[in-house]
């Protein structure tokens, strides 16, 4: 058998440096790891307290890589993310200060509270890896994450992601709730400290750079990739579905299902793989019609009645 | 919906009527029986428009043989308009039978309008109009079973039940039923009493137009009745159609007569053939021979082809006829004026006329062919007398009169008011001048009141020839009347027009001429084709022309993506193309699991099906079984493929895996 051996030992180290820290969460740290390593942006939606800042910060600590937090608020403005050039009174000149964006692993806390114009200064670094500040392109650095958190519940002075935005994650979870006794766990491994407190970086930046690359050595088959372009489109022929999924879904799910492939330590994608993503990278794309939106609908029920329906290769 | 029943109670009444009785009850159950089955089928709306195509091609076919089939058609068989309207139900049938069957339940309009289908594929978001077609499907099946023409109060009967049924689910609810059954009936009978009516009007309405077209037309082959255009005013006008083609006899020169008929008793403005009932006329073994008088005919002859409308008509034909040849016909009759009909044919003939030396279909004259009218009888009398014909042989009576006509008479065909008196004493003292009809006439009864029997005879002058066809050609303008004569026991013919009429006509005539004559000649090329007048009947060919419709027809719909039972949109797409790995063995095991009720979802992976045989305790090994998907899944979906020995390996397991399976079998059978 022939595999990646260093990029699946990373995304095992990876795991494992992340599973100290979240207990029963194994299938949101699948997904995540794929995403980080297929080279997407993630965006998180749950309730308060579930963990999502934890595990963002249990990533970003586990890389030896620089990490920065931005808590969106109403009143951010762009230049808090991008940078401000000052005017330094001694050398009479102007001295750009970088923003918060300039960093490997971004946390972007609550989202959905800051205005759409903030909102959207991070559009072009997301998608491009590069920034425009006064005229000046500035690239951001090679390894560049995003993780975005979103509250679902409150509606009140959030302004929701527009739908171009979204399509720039190329992956939304939740990460629900978990069992009784895991949560035990967590009560009783937080007795004494944090454990968020005890990860160290065990993957270096080349490393992780090293993994991104070999993920796109995971083989697909051309079969597979018309699976998922299926499963996508499909999406556009919906009833209730106003927007379907872009071409830019279908990329991201078969670049994520390639991650996925490397840390389950396949050398090539099976259908399972993309099936297991095709929630978290097709739902959130899609405009549900506010009428079917009323009536029930839901972009992820419509999702999984889609992998339940169309035929999967076997 | 149509209420139960109703549909196929409509198909059964039509197959009764038109004698197709077998496929449309076969029809009515398949369309009764889609209420019976669950299951429909996921017509999408460019498979209507296949479907509806699929129903016109067989239209244009069935039309097309139809056409053409029916010139070689049998006697008494409704024509090729009555059986094509006959068939509709059953040409249509796809169309109704799929939105039986269809999920939609109803038929998109692009399926009937070309201009729909083009809007909704401009459309990014097309409109979803659509027709339910059963209802007036049954309106069709009513209609098309009319075609059928059986003349019993039953077709009218099974309308008003039929209609009945339809409304009756549809009946107000604020009324009795009572009232709803009264009010029927009374719309009933007003409608048998209004299509009596209706037909009473027709019939007067037809007689009045018949008579007033009949008077209106030069060329009418009535043999009992001629009306001319004596009398009328103003200049006459023929038409420079094509109406017989002729290939005269080895020796003959033209121009030479072709007589249709011949009339006894003139009533200005018309002859009338009295005392001339047609009789049968037997044909020779081989059907195409007919004898109109005994005895052996000469081999000299002459060929005549000639359109018959509708297939009946008057034969012209050369005096002296005895014998038609190559005639092909049902039914032929004369009558005792020489006149030969065809009661049954086809629209177009062509014969060859054998003639003899003397007219044996003429009977010998009557009292009628002496008679003189009393209007013309004084101008006539006169004429007779100045011309001293009493007393001289009858041969010399016929020259006299001839020559009469010939040198004091000028041919037009121009007519003023006659002054006062009627118009062929106008002609014969004052004005010396009129056309054929004129001549014929005045012919005649100057002959009559000289004591020669004589009959006004009808038909053309044969005198241009084509070059075009290499065959002489008879035009309407070409027709003539003359005079018969009974000279010495036999009856003469008397051209006394001026031999200038004919000339003055071609005057006349149209300047495009030449360019119609080539299209009368297509015509009639494609008319002899048509009616099978080569060795072969057309349809012989049409066969062959069915081949390639049948392989067009077999293409569209096999060619491309098959019509199946699916739901899903993405389902629907075209088929994947052969993948990899399809030879592989673990779908051996997929078979045996799914005949044993174990089998895969469609959108179930492997790994998930395995998981789930598992949770459900079912007598798999899941482990050997997860072993096998997963060499299974390497052949099928690593692009890199699996080693020669990986390959031995999936198939020796496979076999191991199925052998213990059938063990285990055996074992439990045992136990």
């Amino acid at each position: 058998m022939t595999s990646a051996p260093s990029g699946r030992d990373t995304l095992w180290t990876l795991a494992r440096s992340i599973e100290t820290v979240m207990r029963g969460q194994s299938a949101a740290i699948r997904k995540l790891l794929a995403a980080f390593a297929s080279g997407g942006h993630v965006l998180l939606e749950d309730y308060p307290g579930t963990g999502k800042t934890t595990l963002a910060k249990a990533l970003a600590r586990s890389i030896g890589a620089t990490f920065k937090r931005i808590q969106f608020t109403p009143d951010l403005l762009p230049s808090d993310i991008l940078g401000v050039s000052v005017f330094d009174q001694r050398d009479h000149a102007f001295h750009f200060h970088e923003g918060a964006i300039f960093t490997n692993v971004l946390l972007a806390d609550e989202i959905n509270r800051a205005s759409p114009r903030t909102q959207s200064a991070l559009l072009e670094a997301m998608a491009e890896g590069q920034v425009s500040v006064e005229g000046r392109t500035l690239r951001l650095a090679e390894l560049f994450f995003v993780i975005a958190t979103q509250n679902p519940v409150e509606f009140r002075g959030t302004y929701p992601l527009p739908e171009a935005q979204m399509d720039r994650f190329a992956m939304q979870f939740a990460l629900g709730y978990v069992a009784p006794e895991e949560e035990v766990a967590i009560l009783s491994a937080q007795e004494q400290h944090h454990p968020l407190d005890d990860v160290t970086p065990c993957v270096s930046m080349d490393d992780a750079l090293r993994l991104r690359r070999s993920v796109r050595d995971v083989r697909v088959s051309d079969e597979l990739r018309r699976y998922a372009v299926d499963l996508v489109r499909a999406t556009r022929a919906l009833a209730g579905v106003q927007l379907g999924a872009s071409p830019r879904a279908s990329l991201a799910l078969v670049k994520a299902a390639q991650a996925l492939a490397l840390l389950d330590g396949a050398a090539f994608v099976v259908p399972e793989h993309v099936q297991e993503l095709a929630v978290p990278v097709i739902a959130h794309r899609l405009v549900i019609d506010p009428q079917a939106r009323f009536s029930g609908v839901t972009a992820p029920g419509l999702v999984e009645e889609i992998v339940k329906t169309v035929p999967v290769p076997a | 919906m149509t209420p139960p029943v109703l549909l196929g109670a409509a198909v059964v009444f039509w197959g009764w009527e038109t004698g197709l009785l077998l496929p449309a009850t076969a029809l009515a159950v398949l369309l009764e029986g889609a209420r019976a089955v669950a299951w429909r089928v996921d017509f999408s709306r460019r498979d209507f428009h296949r479907i509806s195509d699929l129903c016109t091609v067989v239209f244009a076919g069935s039309a097309v043989y139809l056409f053409t089939a029916s010139g070689t058609r049998v006697a008494g068989a409704p024509g090729a308009m009555t059986v094509l309207f006959q068939w509709l139900p059953l040409l249509v049938a796809p169309l109704v039978v799929c939105q039986a069957y269809s999920t939609a339940g109803k038929v998109d309009l692009g399926a009937f309008l070309w201009a729909y289908r083009k809007k909704a594929a401009d459309e990014r978001d097309p409109s979803t109009d659509a027709l339910d077609v059963a209802y007036p499907y049954g309106v069709l099946c009513v209609l098309s079973a009319s075609a059928a023409n059986v003349r019993t109060p039953v077709y009218y009967a099974a309308v008003c039940l039929l209609t009945a049924w339809a409304l009756w689910v549809v009946r107000s609810p604020r009324f009795s039923p009572l009232w709803w059954v009264a009010s029927l009936a009374v719309a009933s009978v007003a409608g048998y009493g209004g299509h009596v009516a209706l037909h009473r009007v027709q019939q007067t309405l037809e007689e009045m137009a018949f008579e007033y077209i009949s008077s209106l037309v030069r060329r009418d082959t009535d043999p009992f009745r001629s009306a001319t255009a004596i009398g009328h005013l103003g200049r006459l006008k023929l038409s420079d159609r094509i109406l017989l083609r002729v290939t005269p006899a080895a020796g003959q020169a033209p121009p030479f007569l072709l007589r249709e008929a011949s009339y006894n008793v003139y009533n200005s403005p018309a002859w009338f053939a009295v005392g001339a009932a047609f009789t049968s006329v037997q044909p020779e073994a081989g059907g195409e021979t007919w004898k109109l008088a005994p005895g052996p005919a000469p081999e000299a002859s002459v060929g005549v082809s000639v359109y018959l409308p509708r297939g009946r008509g008057v034969l012209p034909l050369p005096a002296r006829a005895m014998e038609i040849d190559k005639l092909a016909v049902v039914r032929l009759s004369k009558n005792p004026l020489g006149a030969v009909r065809v009661d049954e044919g086809l629209g177009l003939v062509t014969y060859r006329v054998r003639v003899g030396p003397d007219a044996p279909l003429d009977a010998p004259p009557t009292g009628f062919d002496m008679a003189v009218p009393a209007a013309e009888a004084v101008a006539v009398a006169r004429i007779a007398a100045d011309l001293g014909l009493a007393g001289r042989p009858p041969a010399e009576r016929l020259a006299a009169v001839a020559a009469f006509f010939r040198t004091r008479f000028r041919y037009s065909t121009y007519a003023d008011r006659p002054l006062g008196q009627s118009p062929l004493e106008d002609f014969l003292l004052r004005r010396r001048s009129g056309h054929c009809e004129y001549f014929a006439t005045a012919t005649v009864l100057v002959l009559r009141a000289a004591g020669v029997p004589a009959r006004y005879a009808t038909g053309y002058s044969v005198q241009e020839w084509s070059r075009l066809e290499q065959r002489y050609v008879v035009r309407a303008r070409h027709a003539h009347s003359w005079a018969l004569g009974w000279v010495e026991g036999a009856w003469r013919d008397l051209d006394t027009t001026p031999p200038v009429w004919a000339d003055e006509e071609a005057a006349v005539a149209s300047a495009f001429e030449p360019v119609s004559d080539v299209g009368s000649w297509a015509v009639f090329l494609f008319s002899r084709w048509r009616y099978g007048e080569g060795e072969e009947g057309v349809a012989r060919y049409l066969v062959w022309l069915l081949v390639p419709l049948v392989l067009g027809l077999a293409w569209r719909l096999y060619g491309r993506r098959r019509i199946g039972r699916v739901t899903t949109e993405a389902a629907r797409d075209e088929p994947a193309p052969r993948h990899a790995g399809a030879d592989s063995e673990f779908y051996l095991i997929a078979d045996r699991l799914a005949a044993a009720g174990l089998g895969r979802g469609p959108a179930e992976p492997v790994s998930t099906w395995i998981d789930r045989l598992e949770a459900a305790h079912a007598p798999v090994t899941a482990d050997a079984l997860r072993g096998i998907a997963e060499l299974h899944y390497r052949y099928r979906f690593d692009p890199a493929g699996i080693g020669v020995d990986e390959r031995h390996a999936l198939r020796a397991r496979v076999e191991a895996w199925l052998a213990e399976r059938a063990g285990a079998a055996r074992a439990r059978a045992h136990d």
